[in-house]
């Protein structure tokens, strides 16, 4: 029972059930209350005070009075009919329009058959009247006619327990039919839920086209469901090119420490073994680096020291910086700073962001090229951009260029392991920033986008 | 120079107390954290090698310590976090020098005297610096070599006198990077290299000695002889 009563969408049923009959039973009592209870009281009222004045005329003027004004008002159409009836007080019936009346008075309220024969037909009349016996023994009966009222109040008793097991019926009907619509819908998200536990990350949860709350519901889990299906393939990519990615550079020193023990006589040999071991390894903990780096960068877990920074500045630095090296390579770097623009950053992480941005422009350049790093706002935002005329991208491969050990079909021959891209990603991913890349038409147009820094 | 070790790794420590004695230095060296701090208070070192991550103690309250009780001995740094944050802790607890393992021993070498040399060397108010027929004029930004200037871009000019301050010292590619540079970054390719090889043609060109020399797999030395 406990459990039953734990079901949300039995609970819904019962409240539904339960409201439904107090709305009914409101509903019926105010009706009750409208065309019954008040229009009886009236009638109360108005005959009670009827039976006060008369008596005070008979009290007053004595019996010829009485019946002078208990005929006035039989006679008078206006109104509910009056009744009424006076006995002497030997028990003699002086004036009266009822046709009957109980054989002992008594002090409450008399209802009263009061049915009138005119013209052959019988008219239908019942009377509220009030019993009254004098000090001398005379009797007096006032009343006027509640007929229509009493009707309604018969008709109302006799409705009262069908309108009660209708609306309970109605009531659990629509209760039950509301909670399974709903719990329908529940158990449609929860064995979906179950499925994605279940280790299919592909289950989805079919929307019933209405564009409703629970349509919505569903939407937004379906999306997360999505987000959380590219997060895990994409963790899936990494931990398997992750293993690829130090096995080989594993396997390439093992195989050189094994010749380095082979040649034990030839020393030019021995030292380019000994080298290129040592390459190896280095190779192998900047990838190491790299890694722990970029996650720790993406876990939140770097001290970021955020302030503002003159975007312009840094691409200049970055431009001094590789200068150098594209002169050599025959590559022209230019600068071109629209507007200077302050952005909040930590100036060191982005600093590095921009350098390996420049630094894979100059590895896709061919000698000869030109490569521009430039500072500009765009709508609302400050951008730094580092744009080429290399190979660029083949199609699809912007979304997973920032992927860690991902390169471009292009690139085979380049040195790199595929991750300043990545580590570029989780930092703008830390400055709240954006990423974007860009057909250049040809090469590629690498922008970072942060938000404007009020001074 | 007479140097104190203090790291728990037992084939690390070997591997560099053995390098620092066949450069022609004196090595104590102490595994544990409690008793290095012990060492280091009782003895005089031109330079202390702490390791973060010690048994007992650990490194960065061994500096605090010494630094609480105004010994300012040189401390090299050494700790398997690598990242720039930590680094800027292990200077600020009071670290000279910091540097991430694993590392190749002429890295850790030159560091190393480039401490003990900064300790050695009177406080650093030099305003020129001279090494054979080459004048550096430090506040004047000016460089001569045989009485005839040179021009020198800003980046450059502070290469230069980096590698001045050091001469006849190895200075890696990555002291360069902290000391020239004003970003705590990591070029992902030897940058610094086409750097050194503009300020050679300008500092080298026309003369028979070459000054600014490459020292294969450690980095750059300033030195008039070969």
């Amino acid at each position: 029972m406990s459990r039953l009563w734990r079901s949300l969408s039995f609970r819904l049923a019962v409240a539904y059930a339960g409201l439904l009959c107090l709305s009914t039973a409101v509903l019926f009592g105010v009706y009750y209350w409208l065309s019954v209870e008040r229009p009886l009281d009236e009638i109360r009222v108005r005959v009670s005070r009827e039976a006060q004045v008369l008596a005070q005329v008979y009290i007053a003027d004595g019996e010829a009075a009485l019946v002078t004004a208990l005929n006035r008002r039989a006679h008078d159409t206006t109104g509910r009919r009056a009744f009424h009836a006076f006995l002497a007080p030997d028990g003699k019936l002086v004036t009266g329009n009822l046709p009957s009346w109980p054989e002992q008075p008594s002090s409450g309220w008399l209802s009263l058959e009061a049915d009138v024969y005119r013209d052959g037909d019988e008219l239908d009349f019942s009377a509220l009247a009030r019993d009254r016996v004098f000090p001398d023994g005379a009797r007096l009966i006032v009343g006027r006619d509640a007929e229509d009222v009493e009707d309604v109040q018969e008709i109302v008793q006799v409705a009262l327990p069908w309108v009660t097991g209708l609306t309970l019926l109605f009531g659990c009907l629509g209760g039950f039919f509301m909670s399974r619509a709903i719990g329908r819908r529940l158990d449609a998200i929860s064995a979906t839920a179950r499925q994605v536990i279940g280790g299919d990350l592909g289950g989805r949860i079919a929307t019933e086209g209405r564009g409703d709350d629970f349509d919505r519901l569903v939407e937004t889990l379906n999306l997360m469901l999505s987000r959380n299906q590219e997060l895990f393939e994409a963790v899936r990519r990494v931990s398997d090119s992750v293993a690829h990615e130090l096995r080989t550079p594993l396997a390439r020193l093992l195989a050189q420490l094994e010749r380095l023990g082979e040649n034990d006589g030839d020393g030019e040999a021995r030292r380019s073994a000994r080298e290129a071991a040592l390459a190896e390894a280095q190779r192998l903990n900047g990838i190491f680096d790299a890694l722990l780096r970029i996650s720790r960068i993406e876990g939140g877990r770097h001290n970021a020291a955020m302030r503002p920074v003159d975007l312009a500045v840094l691409a200049r630095d970055a431009c001094e910086l590789y200068a150098p090296a594209a002169q050599a390579r025959g590559i022209e770097l230019a600068l071109d700073i629209a507007s200077g623009a302050m952005a909040r950053a930590d100036p060191d992480l982005l600093f590095q962001a921009l350098t390996n941005l420049v630094d894979n422009a100059l590895k896709y350049t061919p000698e000869g090229g030109r490569i521009t790093i430039a500072v500009d706002r765009e709508a609302g935002k400050a951008v730094v951009s580092v744009s080429d005329d290399g190979v660029g991208l083949q199609p699809g491969e912007a979304e997973r260029i920032a992927e860690r050990f991902f390169r471009g079909a292009d690139t085979r021959g380049a040195p790199g392991e595929g991750l300043g891209l990545s580590l570029v990603s989780a930092i703008v991913a830390l400055h709240n920033g954006r990423l974007r890349f860009i057909d250049n038409r040809p090469g590629l147009r690498a922008g970072i986008a942060l938000d404007i820094a009020r001074p | 120079m007479h140097i104190l070790l203090v790291e728990d790794d037992e084939a690390l420590a070997a591997h560099v107390a053995g390098g620092l004695r066949q450069s022609g230095h004196i090595v104590d060296h102490r595994a544990d954290g409690r008793e290095g701090l012990v060492q280091a208070t009782c003895e005089r070192y031109d330079v202390i090698i702490l390791d973060r991550m010690l048994p007992n103690l650990d490194g960065l309250r061994i500096l605090a310590a010494l630094r609480a009780s105004d010994d300012d001995t040189p401390v090299l740094v050494l700790s398997a976090l690598a990242e720039v944050d930590e680094r800027v802790r292990g200077l600020n607890a009071g670290g000279d020098d910091y540097l991430a393992k694993p590392f190749a021993f002429s890295e850790l070498l030159a560091r190393v005297e480039a401490l003990g040399r900064r300790r050695s060397a009177a406080p650093e108010q030099a305003t020129s610096l001279r090494l054979a027929d080459l004048e550096i004029d430090l506040p004047g930004h000016t460089v001569k070599r045989g009485g005839k200037r040179i021009d020198l871009t800003a980046r450059e000019f502070r290469i230069l006198a980096c590698l001045a301050r050091n001469a006849g010292r190895v200075v890696t590619r990555a002291m360069l990077l902290e000391q020239v540079w004003d970003y705590n970054f990591d070029p992902q390719t030897n940058i610094i290299d086409q750097h050194i090889s503009n300020l050679r043609q300008k500092i080298d060109r026309d003369h028979d000695v070459p000054l600014v020399q490459t020292v294969r797999g450690a980095g750059y030395v300033l030195r008039a002889e070969g």
